[in-house]
């Protein structure tokens, strides 16, 4: 069987001869639950567009269920940080969500049946139903985030890649999408990237530290040494008793 | 008032106000939401380079105009694809070579270029026949591709990275638009001159902006606020012998700034 996502040696960046990430091999099992840290300007959003195509690899391979990226591109759906687009862009929800069905229409604005009933379904799954007339906007950021998510689950894919989704928003609302992950990764193989590792660890069955390369264990756990090699500095880590096996759920 | 409706000049002046708030209520709205306002300046710039080889070869300045302005957005979409150099930078180059190129030919042609002023700030009272006759045609061009690529155009202006993941060729989308805000710009050359150009571009956008909750509301609003500033301007020019141009401007930014202490007081 091939791996919902793997990478091969892979070597990418802007700029040729300067890869901003370099030998990145990374193999990921259908409905795994992964999740990417490291510091800023490791190379975490490289990796992310590498993985959807949106960047080139300069080495190396991405292969999508064992075939190309442009093959396979459709079984992707991308979560962009919520924070990155124009609040006061007047569009609504609907829209938002709309968009990502555009691929199969060329004409005219309005919707099919079919259309509505698939923006209708999608925005169900993150219960944002009752908002689908707002403005965008107008919306808390989590409630935005969760737009994009139903942006991403309009297509119906197979993988979910979200890109800090809780970056800029409180801890509660934060612990929800978390929560609305899970639920989705019953059917759908997720990764998430995040600087955050208190919140990412909660959730995730595996992790992997990003720091120019990629150190991957296979596991949840995240020993010492990973996160020293990552963040090229020691780091105390609260850990209760246990060594090495830390950041999982605290009992208090 | 309505006196003045006996001149044909004065007929051809609103149709060309109406047939150019169309044209910039549409492509204004893009304009806005997507930051581009700089890149008209540009393009608008570019389009002086047209001119001035329309007065060196003889033929008529308006098709030089376009031919350049369209150049220069190909050349930005193009350039801007490989990400090799800055848009911003790009944009200031064109800027200036378009302008650089005008002079230039203007200077080699024969004899004196009496109405080189009305391109640079605009004089709406000698539109032509002709011209109104392409402002229609440019007019039903915008209107049409608008209609059609509506959702394209707002999916890239939203969230271009997501776009593209989507399958959506952006590249293309974007070189329609750029294309279709350099067409929109010769349009408004006749009006209020290259100079001018990205204030009738923006502002009437700026404003449906405050009030607009989706693309479609904020390009009609646009259309009305467009139609106004540039019927108010024309009347008060007229009546108080003012430069036309400059005095449809003026009534923009005074326009624009009402609308902005309206909308500052509501949000209160």
């Amino acid at each position: 069987m091939s791996y919902a996502i793997e990478l091969k040696d892979v070597n990418a960046g802007y700029k040729s001869g300067n890869p901003i990430i370099s030998n990145i091999n990374l193999k990921v099992d259908e409905k795994e639950f992964l999740g990417i840290i490291g510091p800023n300007g490791g190379g975490k959003t490289t990796l992310l567009k590498t993985i959807i195509g949106l960047l080139k690899p300069q080495s190396g391979k991405v292969l999508l269920y064992g075939d190309s990226i442009d093959k396979n591109k459709y079984k992707i759906g991308y979560v962009p940080q919520y924070s990155y687009f124009d609040k006061s862009y007047p569009i609504t929800v609907k829209d938002v969500v709309a968009m990502g069905l555009i691929s199969k229409k060329m004409f005219t604005s309005k919707l099919n049946r079919l259309e509505q009933l698939t923006v209708e379904d999608s925005l169900n799954k993150v219960n944002l139903l009752e908002k689908i007339n707002v403005q965008i906007g107008h919306l808390s950021g989590g409630e935005q985030q969760r737009v994009l998510i139903a942006r991403a689950l309009s297509t119906d894919p197979q993988i979910l890649i979200l890109d800090e989704p809780t970056a800029s928003i409180d801890t509660h609302t934060g612990q929800n999408i978390y929560e609305l992950l899970t639920e989705l990764n019953k059917q759908k193989t997720i990764i998430i990237v995040s600087h955050d590792v208190g919140a990412i660890s909660r959730s995730v069955k595996k992790i992997a530290c990003m720091n120019k390369t990629l150190v991957y264990h296979n596991s949840k756990e995240i020993s010492k040494e990973m996160l020293e090699q990552t963040y090229q500095c020691p780091i105390d880590l609260i850990a209760h008793g246990v060594p090495h096996r830390v950041l999982d759920n605290h009992q208090h | 008032m309505f006196e003045i409706l006996q001149y044909d000049f004065m007929i051809n002046a609103i149709l060309a106000s109406l047939l150019a708030s169309i044209a910039c209520g549409i492509i204004g709205t893009y304009i806005v939401i997507k930051r581009l306002v700089f890149l008209s300046g540009g393009i608008a710039h570019s389009a002086y380079g047209g001119i001035g080889l329309g007065y060196l070869l003889s033929f008529n300045p308006i098709i030089g105009a376009v031919g350049s302005s369209v150049l220069g957005a190909i050349f930005v979409s193009k350039m801007r694809v490989n990400k090799s150099e800055n848009e911003d930078t790009l944009i200031g180059i064109i800027w200036a070579f378009g302008m650089a190129l005008g002079v230039l030919f203007i200077g080699l042609a024969p004899g004196y270029a009496p109405d080189l002023m009305s391109y640079l700030f605009g004089n709406i009272l000698t539109v032509s026949k002709t011209e109104i006759l392409l402002m229609a045609a440019a007019d039903l061009v915008i209107i049409f591709t608008v209609i059609i690529f509506y959702k394209q155009f707002q999916a890239i202006t939203f969230d271009e990275e997501y776009s593209k993941t989507a399958g959506l060729n952006v590249e293309l989308f974007y070189l329609i638009l750029f294309i279709l805000i350099a067409v929109t710009i010769v349009l408004l050359i006749k009006l209020v001159g290259i100079i001018l150009v990205v204030a009738l571009l923006t502002i009437p956008a700026a404003i449906s902006k405050f009030f607009a909750n989706s693309l479609i509301r904020m390009m009609l609003y646009s259309v009305v606020f467009g139609l106004t500033f540039t019927l108010v301007g024309l009347l008060l020019s007229y009546y108080l012998n003012l430069a036309s141009g400059s005095t449809i401007i003026i009534v923009s930014v005074f326009g624009y700034f009402v609308a902005y202490a309206i909308n500052t007081l509501k949000n209160k």
